[in-house]
């Protein structure tokens, strides 16, 4: 079998008493959608800080796209190919979502130093543009600004300039959280066919969301993973109902 | 309410008609007044680039306008006494021209600030604040306790640098080259707020982890941005040099810094002509004020406090209407 | 180089460097509670020193002149702060810089207008003015000597104050959660005047004790100002603590250099080229220390990782 395009190996990270992240092990694999989940308070935070490079383990190892990369800061793992969303919405309030996806395309094409030539007069760039905000559903709202579109809408544009990065991995922190039922359904369609072109670590509190996408699901409870497997394994596994899912029976 | 852009061009038209009109009727004053007024604008500009831009909150550029300056008053003084500066391992002669002096003092504001930057870009906030602040300082303390610059007395250049096909000394010819590198470096500014280094600098200033996701580092796009600032500031510095025919330690002091901020505020932070109008009303209230009281800067006091506390777009954002920061 | 030379110099940068401390020590904690940069601190410097001028111009007592060189100090600063610093401390940093720069020009220039660009001059108090001889035969000036003291008291009493009472608990509360304090029903705003007005007191006593060894005159606390910048950049953000040490290295460092450096280069190279690397060297030593702080500790000796 191929190497997993991102893993983690006995990942720990503490904060004074309490273990965040308790050895954690971890594979992201070609193709697929595997979802994190876990209560409140478990870690999946702090685990996904660890994988983007903002905060650095105690001990443990990441690799990704077959190097180790546990020591680099977040910028030069983006480089690598990390595309990631935010919990809470981190897109520029002040731009409008062209320049917003714009900042990504030309950040991936190196001509983020470019000083002389117009951002606004790059053909190339302003295609790419237009072909990420369409994928996402957001072509009629380019020349609005980020912080005037609805929540749902700013979601999607996270994923647009993830998308923009033409990324080997996406790590995608609740995508869906805060959004109705048809918001959920909407970012469920959008991420489905996404595993084809790089693989998805999902970290998500909407069960049927993740029950829909997931290949494998691992369980993250107070910093460890007390389960991982396919959906089917983990609905039925009686220590993962306990824990998480609440059930008495 | 007026479009700024319109108000850009306004100002840019004042600028140049008013001195011009002032050599006609042989206001001689009025024409110096003016280069000063472009001069400190420009190092009001440079300032600009990280403050408004950047969002660098920098109390420290007067050290890059007396780099500016002392790369003018070294390479002149050596020049006018036909003395070189180094001759072992290699001759440095001295220089009387301006295009020399001009890119010497550029590359040593863009090297001062490089260094500043490394340092002070690590930290941010208050931190950032205290630091340019305390290094422009030891610029300062440097110049005081370094005699062979003239120390403390500071250092006095009898006749202006030349520059090629022009007579300098002639105030409105001096005018016009002044105002022809403010508007140029003013052009420059422009077109980099729209480049995508623009772009990149501005993502930087409201969220710097979303700057980092894209895969650039906030403290490469910011120091870039500072070197730059720099560079522009210490252009600025050797002009101030050559308007005044003098350097001294002053144009390292913190005030230096101060007002240089002043500018950038009185006329409204982020926008390309504020240094520009802020320095035409420093120098005014400078002029009116000083005529009337002794104690002006008083009255400069409050009437800074008042757009502080009142008035936050500055002049720009008043006649504008609009709200500072953006774009 | 004589021994006793050398312990004479330790006890200037002592002496500098307790000064430095009670002026640090308010704008740390100021900057700590309220999270506000006070560039017009060393404008209450300047206040105090005069206050102490004209009082013991005007009764000829050392001690009424420091009582009230704390009084104007504390006064100017609750007036300051109700008047234009609580509108600040929503802002952002760059309105903080600005406001405060406009207090200095204020500050400045009102003070030339009353006093005239002239220094005034503060006597040392009588029993104050000779010398005092240390173990090992060391003559030191006795007012030098209680600069030290009273600085060290300061120290002592500021962790006093905070350690050990219902002010300093409420101060700690202050820096840690604003909106539990006012829930606790602390008023919060009564809270930020009188720890504004500490602070101003502090710098007020700290002008009139250094008044009295230099001269007084406007814009005489700007280079402390500066160098309190330094100290609390080394010693962390918020830090009593950081600022004691900070304090302590910075003058010790600035003394010590100043003397030592041209002595050191005078070695190996002509005195005359040594007086002048060396004194140059030497104002430079503050910030270079402070760069190496920062390479080495961004957040500053005793500051928390934010």
């Amino acid at each position: 079998m191929d190497e997993p395009v991102l893993s983690l190996r006995e990942v720990s990270k503490t904060f004074g008493v309490l273990k965040a992240s308790d050895g954690v092990s971890l594979d992201l694999r070609a193709g697929e959608i595997h979802a994190l989940i876990g209560p409140n308070g478990a870690g999946k935070s702090t685990l996904i800080a660890q994988i983007a490079g903002s905060l650095r383990p105690d001990s443990g190892t990441i690799r990704f796209a077959g190097q180790d990369v546990t020591r680099l800061g977040p910028s030069a793992r983006a480089r690598r190919g990390l595309g990631r969303s935010f919990q809470i919405s981190q897109v520029i309030a002040g731009f409008t979502v062209r320049q917003n996806i714009l900042l990504a395309v030309q950040a991936r094409a190196g001509r983020a130093y470019a000083m002389l030539r117009r951002a606004a007069r790059d053909n190339d760039a302003m295609q790419q543009v237009t072909e990420y905000a369409q994928r996402v559903g957001l072509a009629e709202r380019l020349d609005v600004e980020a912080s005037d579109i609805a929540h749902g809408e700013r979601r999607r544009l996270e994923i647009a300039m993830a998308l923009a990065m033409r990324p080997k991995v996406f790590v995608l922190d609740e995508p869906m959280a805060g959004m109705g039922a048809e918001g959920v359904a909407v970012m469920t369609q959008l991420l489905d066919p996404l595993r084809h072109e790089a693989p998805i670590l999902l970290v998500e509190h909407d069960m049927q969301a993740v029950f829909a996408l997931a290949d494998r699901i691992s369980v993250l409870v107070y910093g460890r993973i007390i389960a991982s497997g396919s959906v089917a394994e983990i609905r039925n596994d009686p220590e993962v109902r306990r824990a998480y899912l609440g059930d008495e029976a | 309410m007026i479009a700024e852009k319109h108000l850009n061009w306004l100002i840019a038209a004042l600028l140049l008609a008013v001195p011009v009109c002032a050599w006609w009727f042989g206001e001689i004053y009025t024409v110096t007044l003016a280069t000063r007024v472009v001069v400190l604008a420009l190092a009001g500009v440079g300032l600009n680039l990280a403050l408004g831009a950047g969002g660098l909150v920098s109390l420290g550029h007067a050290a890059f306008f007396g780099v500016g300056g002392y790369a003018m008053g070294i390479l002149a003084s050596h020049g006018q006494n036909y003395d070189p500066i180094l001759t072992e391992p290699f001759l440095i002669e001295g220089t009387k021209s301006m295009p020399v002096i001009w890119l010497v003092a550029i590359i040593a504001g863009g090297l001062s600030a490089l260094a500043i930057g490394a340092l002070s870009l690590r930290t941010s906030g208050v931190y950032f604040i205290m630091i340019t602040l305390a290094f422009g300082q030891m610029f300062y303390y440097f110049a005081i306790s370094w005699p062979a610059y003239g120390g403390e007395d500071g250092l006095s250049i009898y006749v202006r640098n030349g520059f090629p096909g022009l007579n300098t000394l002639q105030p409105i010819q001096y005018f016009a080259l002044c105002y022809v590198l403010l508007i140029a470096v003013l052009l420059l500014c422009a077109r980099l707020g729209a480049s995508p280094f623009g772009l990149a600098l501005n993502a930087v200033r409201q969220s710097a982890p979303r700057v980092e996701t894209v895969g650039l580092s906030p403290l490469r796009l910011r120091l870039t941005a500072f070197v730059i600032s720099g560079a522009i500031t210490a252009l600025a510095g050797a002009l101030f040099a050559d308007l005044s025919r003098f350097v001294s330690p002053t144009m390292f002091s913190w005030h230096t810094s101060g007002e240089i901020m002043i500018f950038v505020i009185l006329g409204g932070v982020g926008r390309l002509y504020g240094p520009v109008i802020g320095a035409c009303l420093f120098i005014l209230l400078e002029h009116w004020l000083g005529g009337v009281s002794e104690y002006w800067q008083l009255f400069l006091g409050l009437l800074l406090l008042g757009v502080v506390l009142f008035a936050r777009g500055g002049v720009i954002g008043v006649l504008t209407r609009k709200e500072a920061g953006h774009g | 180089m004589s021994m006793i030379l050398l312990i004479e110099q330790a006890l200037n940068g002592l002496q500098f460097g307790v000064m430095l401390f009670v002026m640090a020590a308010g704008l740390t904690l100021v900057f700590g509670v309220m999270g506000l940069i006070n560039l017009a601190h060393g404008s209450l410097y300047m206040i105090g020193a005069f206050a102490a001028a004209t009082v013991a111009g005007l009764t000829g007592s050392f001690l009424l002149a420091l009582a009230a060189s704390l009084a104007a100090a504390a006064a100017a600063g609750a007036i300051v702060e109700i008047a234009v610093i609580r509108r600040l401390y929503a802002r952002d940093h760059l309105d903080q810089v600005l406001a405060t720069f406009a207090l200095i020009l204020i500050f400045s220039e009102g003070t030339r207008w009353l006093f005239g660009s002239f220094p005034l001059f503060l006597d040392t108090p009588d029993w104050l003015s000779g010398p005092v001889e240390l173990p090992g035969g060391i003559l030191y000036p006795a007012y030098r000597l209680g600069i030290i003291g009273v600085g060290l008291a300061v120290a002592l009493g500021l962790y006093l104050l905070i350690s050990r009472t219902r002010l300093g608990i409420r101060i700690r509360a202050g820096e840690s959660d604003r909106e539990m304090i006012a829930a606790l029903g602390v008023d919060i705003s009564k809270l930020y005047t009188l720890v504004f007005a500490l602070g101003a007191a502090l710098a007020g006593l700290a002008g009139a004790l250094v008044g009295a060894i230099q001269s007084v005159q406007v814009g005489m606390g700007e280079p402390v100002l500066i160098l309190a910048f330094v100290v609390i950049v080394i010693g962390g953000i918020g830090s009593i603590k950081g600022a004691l040490v900070a304090s302590l290295l910075v003058g010790l460092t600035d003394t010590m250099g100043g003397f030592l450096l041209p002595i050191a280069f005078a070695q190996v190279m002509e005195p005359a080229n040594a007086m002048l690397l060396g004194s140059a060297l030497a104002s430079m030593l503050i910030y270079i220390l402070m760069a190496v702080v920062l390479i080495v500790r961004p957040s500053g000796l005793f500051g928390v990782r934010s």
